[in-house]
């Protein structure tokens, strides 16, 4: 086989991607073949530059081969590491007398190694991969012919080396791209319109349940494993896509073919033009299915801290439903003497036993007013929604408010429209609303000059565009003139554990706004200026 | 002495039919009573000149200024003793009202017997201070018939010091000093000396030579 041949089988072994240490043997072996008693020696340098290892030597023992190997390079260091240090051609025609070959003299001579030329292999940016030595049993020089063979396998082996650190490093990119896509649950995707084909990433596989080196799934069988119900929104938005050109971003279901288990997946993607000038979809689907089950758990987690947030809500009512219930009994009490005494006077005084005993009739229905109320309050609310109307929901908060409020010296004003048309809701679940809203007003009036310790209920109707339609909306509205809302907090207020409050939980507007939610409502909080925040909620009134 | 004068009970709260209640109540018990709905109410009508035997009911929560804030408002002057009515039980503010002196802490509902005793209680303590009052202002009317030399021999007397010794420190006669001496025990009324060191005691600081207020 003729150099050319020889290099060219190289070549062709580089090119279909070969193990790089065959491969290297083969230019060793080139080389030893044309000349007499040559023996090849390659060295790679080591990542930090200091030392050298050898990466091929088919033909030097194992005993030489360890004594070079971790060698470290230098202006003195044997030919191979001097052509390194040097960056350029070392060339020792007798070890036995070179002071280069200090040493290393004499492991080199125990192996019958006499002389030693080495040229450094550079990479493709010019930096020094390692080098390529010849060592020769008889003391001499290379022959021109040796030295230009030298400088072809030298270029040869730049060109395995590099290759083959190339597909090392894209195979590790490619792992840890896979690792993190396994971490996180997502996958990548690309479909070429042009040639109607698709590649995808392990995670992507892994998503789809398909094997590792299962065929991919064509067009229909990806179509049949998304969930039935969600085929034609998928089909829309991906058709969306294409004619405009745009990002699309969307979740559906999909259903393992084999075992029927259903995921929820997420699948974000854009169109774009390909370097061929075709259009591409790339894309990223990721396996949303366990953070959405974390979401249901927490929906959940909610509704029980609803209820107890609604047992919270009254235990701060209850010191003044107690007062309001203290003061008829005390009253009752003291009556009830007074009217014993006056009985038992000389003389009776019938006059003023009876103004006792009437207080006593009015104070005592006083007391069960309350209680009446307290139970209206305490009622589960598990029943279902009837027509109801706003005006009889303040109706039955005020009373529990005012007494409370007035003492705090708040000011409460009541602007409602008795002639607003009723609502389908929960009385109860909507004045403990209401209650929530104005035990917060209270609290952003804490610290106000007195002039502005006001809190306004409005309740009124407006025609909203709901659907093309114009629909009469029942509003109510809590208006106070405290300390205001931030701007940027103006949402985070309602979210669950949000509390400007020291001792509150939080709550209060979180469950008001679910609660609102559940009657098809909005509730929604905005500036009332010059002072104060206004918390407003909307629900459809019935026909 | 007005010992027997009908007492005369204020009460300040802001609930109508509570005031009203206790109103009714304590007229059937034979009390003046008098009640204000608010601690402004009160000041307005208030004053400390009335002789009657005299008891305070305080609502612990009202508007404006709470009935601790009436407290501490009087706390300089002298003011019958104080009964607090409260809604619901705040050890830490009751424990502030009877350390400030109050008579009771009632909690609403308040049953008739607990306050009918804390006023009972009240109103004696009331006397007591009352008739302390007017002790102290009797012996000060003796005190000040004194001549400046009975006040001095009554200092030595009361010292425990003997009319020899009293004599020797004033350069006078001991027989002169025991005129003296029988003078004060007269003008003050004492009939021992140990009830002349009483009258000293209730005295206090104001023995500085000048007439006291009878």
């Amino acid at each position: 086989m003729t150099i050319n041949a020889a290099e060219k089988r190289v070549l062709e072994q580089i090119a279909r991607g070969e193990p790089v240490g065959p491969i290297l043997d083969g230019v060793s072996r080139l080389l030893e073949d044309a000349s007499d008693n040559v023996r090849v020696s390659i060295l790679r340098l080591s990542r930090d530059g200091r030392t050298v290892r050898h990466v091929a030597a088919p033909s030097l023992p194992e005993s030489y081969r360890a004594v070079i190997d971790g060698a470290e390079i230098g202006p003195n260091a044997a030919s191979c590491g001097t052509a390194v240090f040097r960056r350029q051609r070392v060339v020792v025609t007798d070890i036995a007398t070179d002071p280069l070959w200090e040493g290393f003299r004499g492991s080199a001579l125990a192996h019958g190694l006499r002389a030693c030329w080495s040229t450094p292999i550079f990479a493709s940016d010019e930096t020094v991969l390692g080098t390529f030595g010849v060592y020769a049993l008889v003391p001499r020089g290379p022959s021109p012919e040796e030295l230009m063979l030298l400088e072809r396998c030298s270029h040869l082996t730049s060109i395995a080396i590099e290759r083959s650190e190339w597909t090392e490093a894209l195979l590790r990119s490619e792992a840890y791209r896979t690792d993190a896509e396994r971490l996180s649950r997502t996958g990548s995707f690309t479909f070429d319109l042009e040639h109607r084909t698709l590649s995808m990433s392990d995670g992507a596989r892994e998503i789809l349940d398909l094997e590792r080196d299962a065929a991919l799934p064509t067009q229909q069988e990806l179509l049949e494993r998304i969930h039935p119900d969600d085929r034609s929104r998928v089909a829309d938005v991906v058709r969306r896509a294409l004619r405009c050109h745009g990002d699309f971003d969307y979740e559906h279901r999909l259903c393992s073919p084999t075992t029927g288990a259903v995921k929820i997946v997420r699948v974000m993607g854009r169109t774009r033009r390909d370097a061929a000038g075709g259009t591409e979809i790339v894309g990223a689907c990721m396996d949303i299915t366990a953070s959405r089950r974390a979401d249901d758990e927490l929906q959940r987690a909610q509704a029980a801290l609803t209820r107890v947030a609604r047992v919270t809500t009254l235990g701060e009512l209850a010191a003044s439903i107690a007062h309001e219930v203290n003061q008829p009994l005390s009253a009752i009490s003291a009556d009830a003497r007074a009217a014993r005494n006056w009985l038992t006077s000389d003389p009776i005084n019938l006059p003023r036993a009876l103004e006792s005993l009437n207080a006593i009739a009015e104070d005592s229905r006083r007391a069960a007013n309350v209680l009446t109320r307290i139970r209206a309050l305490l009622a589960r609310s598990a029943v279902p929604h009837r027509p109801c109307r706003l005006a009889e929901v303040v109706d039955g908060v005020m009373p529990f408010v005012r007494p409370e409020l007035k003492r705090e010296g708040i000011q409460l004003t009541e602007i409602v429209d008795r002639s607003t048309p009723p609502i389908m809701g929960d009385p109860i679940e909507l004045q403990q609303v209401l209650l929530n809203l104005i035990l917060n007003a209270r609290e952003a009036m804490r610290g106000v000059p007195p002039e502005r310790r006001e809190i306004v209920v409005r309740t009124f109707v407006q025609r909203e565009p709901h659907d093309g339609e114009a629909r009469p909306m029942v509003h109510l509205a809590v208006e106070d003139r405290g300390v205001g809302l931030e701007v940027a907090s103006i949402d985070s207020i309602f979210e669950a554990f949000y509390s400007t409050k020291e001792h509150g939980l939080g709550m209060g507007l979180s469950i008001s706004r679910s609660i609102i939610e559940r009657h098809n409502g909005r509730l929604w909080a905005r500036p009332n200026l010059p002072h104060g925040a206004i918390l407003e909620l909307a629900v459809e009134a019935v026909e | 002495m007005t010992a027997d004068a009908t007492p005369r009970i204020l009460i300040v709260d802001d609930d109508a039919s509570v005031r009203d209640g206790l109103r009714r109540l304590l007229e059937s018990m034979s009390y003046c009573v008098e009640t204000f709905a608010s601690a402004h109410a009160f000041f307005d009508a208030y004053t400390d000149l009335d002789d009657r035997p005299s008891c305070l009911i305080l609502d612990v929560k009202l508007p404006g200024s709470s009935g601790l804030e009436i407290q501490r408002a009087l706390a300089h002057r002298r003011h019958p003793p104080i009964v607090f009515l409260t809604a619901h039980g705040d050890i830490p503010t009751s424990v502030r009202a009877i350390k400030a002196g109050a008579i009771e802490f009632l909690t609403k509902p308040v049953q008739g017997d607990d306050l009918v005793s804390a006023i009972g209680e009240a109103l004696a303590r009331d006397r007591v201070t009352r008739e302390q009052d007017r002790h102290r202002a009797e012996i000060r009317r003796r005190y000040a018939t004194l001549t400046a030399r009975e006040r001095e021999v009554m200092r030595g007397v009361v010292a425990g010091r003997l009319n020899k010794q009293i004599a020797a420190a004033s350069r006078t006669q001991e027989s002169t000093v025991k005129e003296q001496r029988a003078n004060v025990m007269k003008k003050m009324e004492a009939s021992s000396l140990a009830e002349l060191v009483r009258f000293s005691a209730l005295l206090g600081d104001d023995d500085d030579g000048s007439a006291p207020q009878g």
